[in-house]
């Protein structure tokens, strides 16, 4: 059976940015089939990759930033960053491409990603919980992954 | 993992401006604006341009909070972070630890500076001499990086066992962040260390646990990554002969072998203008002259020392103040703590010295100023300093006693002060935490990548990297590989 684990990841200390934190916070409490597993990461970087060992899709719920009104949701695949050079940045230098290529080198297989991502308002003020911006789009963004995670589910069956 | 970026180097007759922004592979964000005349270095100015503002979002909080926030400073050295904060609350809270607690949080500590270490060389250095697969994260790189099949084509296998160990390393690290876990509960931010101890009792099982996962790490420090070290380092002979800086270094000690704290695995010490000197705290102060930061806050000592940020003021270039000792502008980091422990080198270390350097050499002093205050120095300090951790963690698995109690109570004052000094592995690390109606009034943290990456003090001195960069060989300005090798040797 295929296994897919849906990964929140930010800084909750920094108000937009820990999106993808709550949504996981949210959607772990919920039923899921048990080849799903819902986690948080929070600013994990370098060894991010030990976490991916073991699944065949992985769905990344962070903030994206890509110019359009704040609170908007994106969906993004692979190659849709891999197309993108100015996307291959991150605070420590390991994105995510980067961590699947070590989980690939280490295990010898690597899950398919997609991310699903909100245009942050605000991710510079130090505070825990959303913007007033992006709060009310909050249960918009969940879902919409639990939509997806349904979806997944039934490709993988 | 990407190469250095340049900036762009703008070249004029025989002298051109090189700017590294940012340094990749380091924690954190560094910018290095180099100028070179005749394939040297002959200026260098390092820019921290990240506000980071811990010391203001800690101010007004319970001070046990210090502990957990701060370890948000550093993704790699948490551990080092809540140590010196529960230190600082420790002393604060005038609380005496028991043994078992002084070793629980060593056994924390040397796990996370086991993992740290090696991170370091396979993660973030290693790219700078080792040729990995033309696929992220070893790429981009610089177009002539001078690898180790650079310089010999018989160094193939060489590196193919490097890039073996790469991977390798990956696995060990996360054997390390285990054990920091078994008694820190999670890593990175551990919630094990508290003021007045660690809230995990060591149990038989937990002890074995720890012994069990001890014993690969062991193995891989010992049989590869000791080795690996000397042999890439013999493929650089040059990179023993630069990056001397100051030769100055200091050290707070860090392991206490007693519960004075009177006897540590690593001493304290300050070493400058070539003489040991006893380590005195009131002798730190921070200059601000060149630093993002109001100009009347300079010179202060760190009990007194305040954060106010000037971003716009004319002549700084970095948000990281320069701290100075006597004045002196002192390293800090494996190096340092190994020049002012000298302790005898492995096994491994004295045999590969001979052989391939010719150098007798039983303690790590007798490696001489200049070769260990140098690039590859840098290197070959870690290592060693890994290796010289392994038997006193074994020590400590004997010695800490299953069931015993590992936390004593403690009221928290309406006023008080304390300090704590630890060693983060990058270097010397303290918090100073001031309490007033049992809230923080102020806190100050001085950190190993202040002492290292700071700008110019009052004086117009270049900070210790600044200055270790003077001389560095730049042939060619389109591949600046060894400003960025000596950045890393630092560990930043």
């Amino acid at each position: 059976m295929e296994k897919l684990l849906v990964l929140g990841i930010g800084n909750t200390l920094l108000t937009d940015d820990g999106v993808g934190v709550h949504a996981a916070e949210v959607l772990w409490k919920e039923e899921w089939p048990e080849n799903v597993t819902v986690m948080e990461a929070g600013t994990f970087t370098q060894d991010i990759y030990a976490l991916f060992q073991g699944y065949d899709r992985l769905l990344v719920l962070d903030v994206i930033h890509a110019e359009h009104e704040p609170g908007t949701i994106y969906e993004l695949t692979e190659d849709d960053i891999r197309s993108n050079k100015k996307q291959r940045v991150s605070i420590h230098d390991i994105d995510m491409l980067d961590s699947l290529r070590m989980c690939e080198m280490r295990c010898g297989k690597r899950p398919k990603m997609e991310i699903i991502g909100m245009q942050p308002y605000d991710i510079t003020t130090w505070n825990i919980g959303l913007s007033d911006v992006c709060k009310p789009k909050f249960d918009k963004f969940v879902a919409h992954t639990r939509k997806r995670i349904n979806e997944i589910i039934a490709e993988m069956s | 993992m990407s190469g250095c970026k340049r900036n762009g180097a703008a070249a004029s007759g025989k002298t051109a401006h090189i700017a590294i922004d940012p340094v990749t592979r380091i924690e954190g964000h560094l910018k290095a604006d180099v100028t070179v005349e005749n394939g040297k270095v002959v200026d260098a100015k390092l820019s921290g341009g990240m506000y980071r503002g811990f010391e203001q979002i800690l101010r007004g909080r319970d001070p046990r909070d210090s502990s957990q926030i701060v370890q948000r400073i550093c993704g790699v050295c948490p551990t080092a972070h809540a140590t010196a904060s529960i230190m600082a609350q420790d002393a604060a809270f005038g609380v005496k630890v028991t043994n078992n607690a002084r070793i629980t949080r060593n056994l924390i500590l040397g796990a996370n500076y086991l993992q740290s270490h090696l991170l370091h060389f396979y993660h973030l250095a290693a790219q700078d001499f080792v040729q990995g697969p033309d696929s992220a994260p070893f790429v981009p790189r610089y177009q002539k990086s001078d690898l180790l099949e650079d310089r010999s084509k018989d160094l193939k296998a060489v590196n193919a066992a490097a890039v073996d160990q790469y991977i390798e390393a990956l696995d060990v690290r996360a054997v390390c962040h285990e054990m920091v876990a078994i008694w820190g509960g999670k890593m990175p931010h551990v919630q094990g260390l508290v003021a007045g101890g660690t809230t995990e009792m060591p149990t038989k099982d937990r002890i074995l646990e720890y012994a069990v996962r001890f014993k690969k790490v062991r193995d891989f420090v010992n049989n590869k990554y000791l080795p690996t070290v000397y042999t890439v380092g013999s493929v650089y002979p040059d990179m023993f002969k630069v990056g001397q800086g100051h030769k100055a270094c200091i050290a707070y000690g860090v392991f206490p072998l007693d519960n004075a704290y009177s006897k540590f695995m690593m001493k304290s010490g300050v070493y400058f203008d070539g003489k040991d000197h006893k380590f005195d705290p009131s002798k730190i102060h921070e200059d601000v002259k060149y630093s993002w930061f109001e100009d009347s806050t300079t010179g202060l000592h760190y009990s007194e020392g305040k954060t106010i940020p000037a971003p716009e003021k004319e002549g700084a270039y970095s948000f990281v103040k320069a701290p100075r000792y006597n004045g002196v502008a002192c390293e800090v980091g494996p190096l340092a703590r190994m020049w002012v422990e000298n302790p005898p080198l492995s096994p491994v270390g004295q045999k590969m010295l001979k052989e391939k350097f010719g150098m007798d050499a039983k303690r790590f002093r007798d490696l001489g100023e200049d070769a260990a205050f140098s690039l590859m120095g840098r290197h070959v300090a870690r290592a060693e300093e890994s290796w010289y951790i392994l038997d006193f963690i074994d020590a400590w698995l004997k010695e800490v006693k299953p069931d015993e109690e590992t936390f004593t109570a403690y009221e928290i004052p309406e006023s008080a002060e304390g300090t704590g000094f630890t060693e983060a592995p990058r270097g010397a690390l303290l918090h100073y935490l001031d309490v007033k109606d049992s809230k923080i009034n102020n806190y100050q943290i001085v950190s190993a990548t202040l002492w290292n990456c700071n700008p110019r003090d009052d004086k117009g001195v270049r900070g210790p990297v600044e200055e270790a960069l003077i001389g560095i060989p730049v042939p060619d300005i389109d591949n600046p590989v060894n400003v960025a090798r000596l950045i890393r040797a630092f560990d930043p």
